[in-house]
């Protein structure tokens, strides 16, 4: 995430150290704080579990704005990256959930 | 069929299967009411609802299989359709994934808002124990208030006591809750019922892992596909070599003659049943009688790739690898204005154009599933087309085949690009659910190959029949030549195709495989063979495709999608005529 700058972490008056799922590395871990969309994609993610709150791990890396991967309890759920690019995270320490 | 054994009338008449996707409801539907339909592991497999009946007490119940849904708040098309069927049903069987239960109790919360019996069964039971989640039955039918029926609905555990169960299904009184209420009510279930170990990772979700990343995946992606075709190419061929040439030539070839001696040899009957004999041989591609060339297409050419395509797509399904391949290549459909979860229908359209743009409905917007569907017909050979193109082009050398197939494949990404750019509308973003791996249990994959084979048997072999007929008539009307000269400036002139190829076009209507199989005995060159495959796939939907095209899309779509057709099968065919020239 180093490589993008100030400018994804600050945009969209997103907290410190915070970031957007698709900036997120692949294997880390954070909880999302908010998705920053309309309603309807609000409702969209929501209904297939993705909301503030959640723990979420990013599975796959992303080339060329391809959708991202991510892992909560079982479920993994693909995301394309413009609508990644709005889920705001709080990353976790931990890198990640594997040992 | 399941019965119950009480025999009290209930007064229920119609029950619904009702859950997220991909959680197997169509299997608990199969198990429920004896019909079959076709499941598989990736969401939205059961696009349109089917229906059957089980046995309630004495009571006849009719059972709807309702598509998959997260919500009942309509976020797409399949949420509307549920949401309106929820107001006909008397009873709701709510099917919950034992292994996502936090999503899935989301939509139990609405239904339990609803006035309606409720029932859970809480499938895929058999995988919460290596999963290490640990689930209190009891404390969850407490806090739901309806019963819970743990399922295994692949081997039929559960089913008879979900069947006895539904008579104790209630609706307890559970006032209408905001979306932000309903999730705090899952998360206070889910903290007192649900228990999660630590365990390691298996083989099948490592693999499941590298098959959506970029480089591996696509290397996975790259391999999976290869060793399929060569599956489908090895299984179709010998099943062709082996098994259905020797029958045809040894057993069915002397009765063929023997019947041409009885009717005389020549003659309007003979024609239409046997066609033409040439020097004591039976030519079943050639000869164009019912039960030559009639026989010979279906049994002969295309039921042999039809049995080895569906087997291999069977398996990709029930294994649940097409939603990866859905993410792999969403970057690329994004330029056809498409997302990655078109792949799916494009897939099914290998096999027949007609479930391929039925499953255009997983998609979400009118724009993508107009886009879909045109370049499923355009661009997308059906496995008897094909199997019919490897026969016959095959013949001239397999970079003949391989021309056809590359001109298809680039047909279908640059009208893609063309009509991304020129559609109305938005195409919305790709967002769906990876299923993890699973063994696809051999059963199944049997009973849906066997749905699919029997499927093509019964709808293919009438048209293709009626077709050999009607193609017999026409030449001897003399309709044929008549077409062959109007349009010969055409097909001539711009296709460098002889007259009579357009005979070929006209029957493309009724069956593609038979038509291609008309262009055999115009002794065509390999270049005009290449000509006529690519033409008469692009051209015009058989008529089974066109009747969904004008269903699905409505008439002023389907008539644009028919324009882009010609236009795009004449442009492409005069093209690849003066390049092979």
């Amino acid at each position: 995430m180093f490589g993008f700058g100030g400018r994804f972490r600050h945009g969209f008056g997103r907290g410190e150290g915070q970031l957007t799922l698709a900036r997120m590395q692949t294997g880390q871990s954070g909880i999302v704080v908010q998705v920053l969309s309309g309603h309807g994609m609000i409702r969209r993610l929501g209904a297939l579990g993705i909301r503030p709150g959640l723990r979420v791990t990013k599975v796959n890396s992303s080339f060329m704005r391809g959708p991202i991967a991510v892992q909560f309890g079982s479920t993994q759920v693909a995301i394309g990256f413009g609508m990644a690019n709005r889920i705001v995270v709080e990353p976790i320490d931990s890198r990640s959930e594997r040992p | 069929m399941v019965t119950n054994n009480s025999s009290k009338s209930t007064g229920i008449r119609k029950v619904l299967l009702m859950g997220n996707p991909n959680v197997g409801k169509s299997v608990i539907f199969s198990r429920l009411t004896g019909t079959r339909v076709i499941a598989s592991n990736y969401p939205g497999t059961t696009v349109g609802y089917s229906h059957g009946f089980m046995s309630l007490g004495e009571d006849r119940v009719e059972v709807i299989d309702v598509p998959g849904t997260y919500t009942l708040e309509p976020t797409s098309e399949a949420e509307e359709i549920a949401s309106e069927m929820l107001d006909t049903g008397d009873l709701v069987i709510n099917v919950v994934d034992a292994t996502n239960l936090e999503r899935n109790l989301y939509l139990t919360q609405q239904l339990l808002e609803r006035d309606i019996p409720l029932i859970v069964a809480l499938n895929i039971w058999d995988e919460t124990e290596h999963r290490g989640i640990y689930i209190d039955l009891d404390k969850l039918r407490e806090r739901l208030g309806v019963p819970v029926i743990p399922t295994v609905a692949v081997s039929g555990q559960g089913i008879k006591e979900l069947v006895t169960g539904i008579a104790g299904a209630t609706s307890p009184d559970t006032p209408a809750r905001s979306y932000d209420e309903r999730w705090a009510a899952v998360g206070g279930i889910i903290s007192q019922v649900q228990r999660i170990t630590h365990r390691h990772h298996t083989w099948r979700e490592r693999l499941g892992d590298a098959s959506v990343q970029p480089l591996a995946g696509g290397i996975i992606a790259v391999v999976v596909l290869a060793v399929a075709f060569l599956v489908v190419r090895f299984i179709g061929e010998n099943l062709i070599g082996y098994v259905l040439e020797p029958l045809f030539d040894n057993l069915w070839a002397p009765v063929v003659l023997r019947l041409s001696d009885l009717l005389g040899g020549s003659g309007f009957f003979h024609n239409i049943l046997i066609g033409e004999i040439v020097a004591g041989e039976v030519n079943f591609i050639e000869s164009f009688g019912l039960l030559t060339t009639g026989l010979f297409v279906p049994f002969g050419m295309v039921l042999p790739y039809i049995i080895s395509f569906y087997l291999v797509l069977g398996l990709f399904e029930d294994v649940g690898y097409l939603p990866r391949l859905a993410v792999l290549m969403d970057t690329l459909m994004h330029r056809l204005g498409l997302h990655g979860y078109a792949i799916i229908p494009s897939m099914l359209g290998l096999g027949c154009n007609v479930p391929a743009v039925l499953a255009t409905r997983i998609l979400e917007s009118k724009r993508e599933r107009f886009i879909a569907a045109t370049l499923i017909s355009i661009a997308i050979p059906c496995a008897a087309l094909q199997a019919m193109i490897f026969g016959l082009v095959g013949q001239q050398g397999a970079q003949y085949v391989a021309i056809v197939f590359g001109t298809l494949f680039i047909v279908w990404i640059i009208l893609g690009m063309i009509i991304n750019r020129f559609a109305q509308g938005f195409s919305p973003e790709l967002l769906i659910e990876i299923p993890p791996y699973r063994m696809p249990p051999w059963r199944t994959v049997l009973q849906k190959l066997w749905m699919r084979v029997n499927g093509f048997l019964k709808e293919a072999i009438p048209i293709i029949l009626g077709a050999v007929m009607v193609i017999n008539i026409l030449y001897t009307l003399g309709v044929f030549d008549a077409i062959a000269d109007f349009t010969a400036p055409v097909v001539t002139g711009l296709l460098g195709l002889p007259k009579e190829a357009v005979t070929a076009l006209v029957i493309g209507f009724l069956r593609k495989d038979v038509a291609l199989g008309m262009l055999a005995p115009l002794g065509l060159s390999a270049n005009q063979l290449v000509v006529g495959s690519v033409v008469l796939a692009m051209f015009f939907p058989c008529v089974a495709t066109f009747v969904v095209i004008l269903r699905e899309l409505g008439i002023v779509n389907m008539l644009k999608s028919v324009a882009i057709m010609i236009a795009t099968a004449l442009l492409v065919g005069g093209a690849l005529n003066l390049i092979l020239q």
